[in-house]
């Protein structure tokens, strides 16, 4: 009767020792590859946003809005960059906000989302609504604002903003 | 029976998808564009042919008792070390595949080939078996991505197309358009075997492909 | 006993024949037809034809395909192009237009066994489909003489400009932005009437499904008087809720089904991100359909308690 028992056990516990000992090896060799990789995309997005910045230092500060979750200064005084994560329609809108010093959107970039496609993809339409807008956010549509995903976007750009003003006033 | 029918079943005359039903998730979800398709296939293969592999060489010494979740265990081990692989060496298909790479684990093709194939013969032709049916599911998603892509975006593996690019039916890249396409395909493969393929004639334990092993309703 | 058959609605044996009852639906359906080729132009009878045809021809050519009797002379396909032309804009594709009505029989009606089968009115789920396969074609709209915008009302409603609404009296004539069939309130309410008096339709279900919009807007205070007259609403109410297979065959039944669709198409217009929500409101009634039948059923004559 014993035996019955620990045959299963024995070879069961066996079997999942052996595939975590697999997996623990090739994370061992993909963890840096992949790491390297998403950091060389990060750095690519930064740039992208704002081509003559040089580096790029991450800044931590008190009172970002929590939808914030990193933020970067560039060097040579060429603006900040915000990564902001807003609840969509279908799920998470992570959008990247570059904001110069004189306190106007140099670029937005939406970074992951997973709206509605087909009847509207207002989310990749937005990325140039916003461009060179300043805190007030005049000029965008009402219309466009009218939408989930809109709206997301829209609230995104103010904790940007806020984000913004809160490291303006720590120099 | 031998080598070459075991590759062939897989293909056409038990195809997983088309004929025995299987997996239908993953091909609902994935085939809006012929580049995932394959992308997909690729990565369902590479688990069935490894768990196949894996239920072969242990089939004598896996107890019947536990056996469901050891092959859980080898098959979920299977595809970790596929997305570990897929998002270090390939990220664009990474991120097209998205959830439905993890998902590939209750994929029931391959705990289905576990339990009726791979448990019952040798390594060598498990793993025939595997890259059979593995190719059968890619042609099947192929097959669906192609039209899918072709009639809803207008454009194939990214190429556009000459007229459809610009008038395009974007409902079949949605899922009702997806179901519809799918119903279609099975109904061609319904009439081109006349009806033999999908045998509807059995159902209840009569019918079910687990009946020799099952202890239930005596069937055993 | 063995004479009894079982079959499908309806069940009355009448000189009424299934041809005689549409009919009168195509004559009921004259009046929107001119005014639909007034305000919009000769391609409103393009399109009309065009939709007509296809559905002819694809109801003829599954039916032989599949060796079933070709039902063609029964005039529900002929309908079924009428009622879909009328629900799309005058400046959409030909090629769409075939695309919907091929979807409209093959899938909607003969899949499931042809006329007396269908669960869901053919011309509604097929516009349904059409707006999810071509949205930019589907709501890109005609400016009418006189009218400040190319924008449907529903659509300025829906935006809140509301100084750049029709004339209530250009609302009730037609002469407004929309689809072909559905902008002229009086075209349709002729044809509505006639239908009453052929005993085709009955009053319910239009009756309670329009009481219902008007009542409902009123009390969210929208614009009733133009949420009665915009939009596809006379002709969803008249037309297409009193669709025999689809709709409630109990007084009680039409009643509910009515004020279910004008519920339905409230909540879409006032709350939902689509201006117009008849076709959704009457698809998603057209499911609950056993249910009210189930539910409203009369007992037999001298039929066991149950």
């Amino acid at each position: 009767m014993k035996k019955e028992a620990l045959a299963p056990i024995f070879v069961l516990s066996l079997i999942c020792l052996f595939v975590t000992g697999v997996l623990s090896i090739s994370d061992m060799v993909t963890r840096p590859v992949i790491d390297e990789a998403s950091a060389i995309r990060a750095e690519e997005a930064r740039k992208e946003i704002m081509p003559n910045a040089g580096e790029f230092m991450p800044i931590y500060a008190e009172g970002f809005p929590n939808t914030i979750t990193e933020a970067f200064e560039a060097a040579n005084n060429a603006g900040y960059i915000f990564i902001v994560t807003a609840k969509g329609y279908g799920g998470n809108i992570v959008i990247m906000c570059g904001i110069g010093p004189d306190g106007r959107i140099i670029k937005t970039m939406t970074l992951a989302e997973m709206e509605t496609r087909g009847l509207s993809t207002p989310v990749f339409e937005m990325e140039g609504e916003y461009t060179g807008k300043d805190k007030s956010l005049e000029g965008i549509d009402a219309v466009t604002g009218a939408t989930i995903t809109s709206n997301a976007y829209m609230g995104a750009v103010r904790d940007a903003f806020a984000a913004f003003e809160i490291v303006r006033g720590m120099q | 029976m031998n080598r070459l029918s075991t590759l062939t079943n897989g293909l056409v005359k038990e195809n997983p998808v088309l004929v025995s039903l299987l997996g239908i998730c993953p091909v609902l979800a994935v085939s809006t564009q012929a580049a995932n398709a394959i992308g997909m296939g690729l990565a369902t293969t590479f688990v069935l042919l490894g768990a196949n592999i894996a239920v072969a060489l242990l089939r004598n010494v896996i107890p019947d008792k536990v056996r469901i979740p050891c092959y859980i265990v080898l098959v979920a081990g299977f595809v970790t070390l596929a997305q570990m692989v897929t998002e270090a060496y390939a990220y664009p298909l990474y991120l097209s595949l998205g959830i439905f790479l993890p998902l590939i684990t209750t994929n029931c093709i391959i705990l289905f080939r576990a339990e009726i194939f791979a448990k019952k013969n040798t390594v060598a032709d498990s793993a025939i078996d595997a890259l059979g049916m593995g190719a059968g599911f890619t042609l099947a998603m192929l097959a669906m991505a192609s039209i899918r892509e072709i009639l809803g975006s207008g454009t194939w593996f990214g190429i556009p197309l000459p007229v459809l690019a610009d008038d395009n039916i974007s409902i079949f890249t949605m899922a009702p358009g997806g179901f519809v396409i799918f119903g279609i395909l099975i109904a061609i493969v319904n009439k081109v075997s006349k009806g033999k393929a999908i045998k509807k004639k059995e159902f209840g334990c009569a019918g079910c492909p687990s009946a020799a092993n099952c202890q239930k309703g005596g069937a055993a | 006993m063995n004479n009894m058959i079982v079959s499908y609605a309806p069940h009355i044996k009448d000189k009424i024949t299934t041809n005689r009852i549409m009919l009168d639906v195509i004559i009921a359906l004259i009046p929107a037809f001119i005014a639909s080729v007034w305000i919009f132009g000769p391609r409103a009878a393009v399109v009309t034809g065009v939709c007509v045809i296809t559905c002819v021809f694809c109801e003829w050519a599954f039916q032989k395909a599949m060796k079933r009797t070709v039902t063609v002379k029964d005039l529900s396909a002929c309908i079924t192009g009428i009622l879909l032309a009328f629900n799309l804009p005058v400046g959409i594709p030909l090629w769409q237009a075939v695309f919907g009505s091929a979807v409209a029989i093959v899938f909607v009606k003969q899949l499931f066994g042809g006329i007396g089968k269908n669960f869901a009115n053919p011309a509604i789920t097929a516009r349904i489909v059409m707006f999810i396969a071509f949205p930019i074609t589907m709501t890109t709209w005609v400016q009418i003489p006189d009218s400040v915008t190319a924008a449907t009302p529903l659509a300025l409603m829906k935006r809140g400009e509301l100084e750049a609404l029709p004339e209530m009296l250009n609302m009730f004539i037609g002469t407004r932005g929309g689809c072909l069939g559905e902008t002229s309130a009086l075209a349709l309410l002729t044809g509505g009437v006639y239908l009453l008096i052929r005993r085709v339709i009955t009053w319910h279900t239009p009756v309670a499904f329009i009481a219902t919009v008007f009542l409902l807007t009123a009390i969210a205070g929208a614009q009733p008087m133009y949420h009665l007259f915009a939009g596809g609403l006379f002709i969803g109410a008249i037309f297409m809720a009193t669709d025999y297979p689809t709709t409630p065959q109990t007084s009680k039944g039409r009643i509910i089904f009515g004020i279910g669709c004008g519920v339905f198409t409230v909540l879409i217009r006032l709350f939902g991100s689509y201006p117009e929500g008849v076709s959704f409101a009457i698809l998603l009634m057209n499911m609950v359909v056993p249910h009210i039948n189930r539910l409203t059923m009369t007992k037999a004559l001298g039929g066991a308690k149950s």
